[in-house]
């Protein structure tokens, strides 16, 4: 399973050095689109995933009596933008800077996540966002191994523009210490 | 699932507690779920070479996890307008998942109720995750 270097190579975060990264403060990153709608599909899936009953989730007539169309959980807005393993005709790349900032350091883990919501999600509706890291900080040790924390900040939207979310990220770049 | 009245809404207040069992079938649905394939979620082997016990929960998962906490109490009718979510420890199967938090704030916004909230998600063994969790609430006519 540790072989599939198609798994290894789609989800590994690019490598360069401190100084590589720290150049690309504020460089912002191409939109990255999502490839199928937000569907009741794929809600249903991950409120099994938690065990939501919300019926905003599961009755499409509730919810849009309360939000004027049915809407999806909030928390799902990153899957809407998550491209699947395999597409026809094309590579699949993560093209972010939370994936893309060069730093040493071939794993990655989150440290936080902060995302302010301007709307409901709309079932219907395709997103797409850009990011732009802000913040890098120098070489850090924690219990996992020797790395960089790394700030980012990905604006979501719709097809037509119209903004969803802001999410500022940290997640920690580091080298793990059984590595 | 009709919610609180949000003009009644008392700093200090304890929210009620919610639980959920991880297994391999959750730790599994997640990249089936959230479509995340970091191979964190899905790679026992990796996860081990990351310092991780087994493959873990993803961010998505637990930040659902924290929402639907608040809404099992606030109602359908609550807009999550922020979260913060600080991670501490990772979740894997066998664990128990729970939810706990308290009302911190709640001030009237024009016609809503902002509700502010400290969440903890934990495990049997660990603190999860701090959460801070904003809703908004439609104030019903008097």
């Amino acid at each position: 399973m540790t072989q599939n270097p198609t798994q290894r190579d789609r989800t590994a975060p690019t490598q360069g050095s401190y100084e590589e990264g720290k150049a690309l403060l504020g460089r912002r990153s191409p939109r990255n689109f999502g490839t199928h709608p937000v569907t009741d599909v794929r809600v249903a899936q991950y409120c099994a995933l938690i065990e939501d009953g919300n019926p905003n989730y599961w009755d499409a007539a509730a919810s849009a009596r309360l939000w004027g169309r049915p809407v999806a959980p909030p928390a799902m807005l990153q899957t809407f933008t998550m491209p699947l393993p395999w597409l026809p005709g094309r590579e699949v790349e993560l093209d972010f800077m939370l994936m893309k900032l060069p730093l040493p350091g071939n794993s990655i883990i989150n440290v936080s996540t902060d995302i302010e919501y301007h709307r409901p999600i709309y079932i219907g509706e395709t997103l797409n966002f850009w990011d732009v890291a802000t913040d890098l900080s120098e070489q850090k040790e924690t219990r996992l191994g020797v790395g960089h924390f790394v700030t980012t900040v990905a604006t979501y939207q719709n097809e037509i523009g119209d903004k969803v979310a802001t999410v500022t990220n940290v997640q920690f770049r580091f080298t793990p210490r059984s590595a | 699932m009709t919610g609180i009245n949000p003009a009644d809404v008392d700093a200090g207040f304890e929210l009620p507690v919610v639980a959920l069992a991880i297994t391999y079938e959750k730790v599994v649905m997640t990249p089936l779920a959230t479509w995340d394939l970091f191979p964190g979620h899905c790679d026992p082997f990796y996860a081990q070479g990351q310092g991780q016990k087994s493959i873990y929960l993803n961010t998505i998962a637990l930040q659902g996890f924290a929402d639907r906490f608040v809404t099992d109490w606030a109602g359908p009718a609550a807009f999550i307008a922020r979260r913060k979510m600080v991670m501490k420890a990772s979740v894997y199967p066998g664990d128990q998942l729970v939810g706990a938090g308290r009302v911190v704030r709640s001030t009237r916004d024009g016609e809503r109720q902002r509700i502010e909230l400290a969440i903890q998600l934990r495990t049997q063994t660990d603190l999860v995750c701090d959460v801070e969790t904003t809703l908004l609430l439609l104030l019903r006519p008097a």
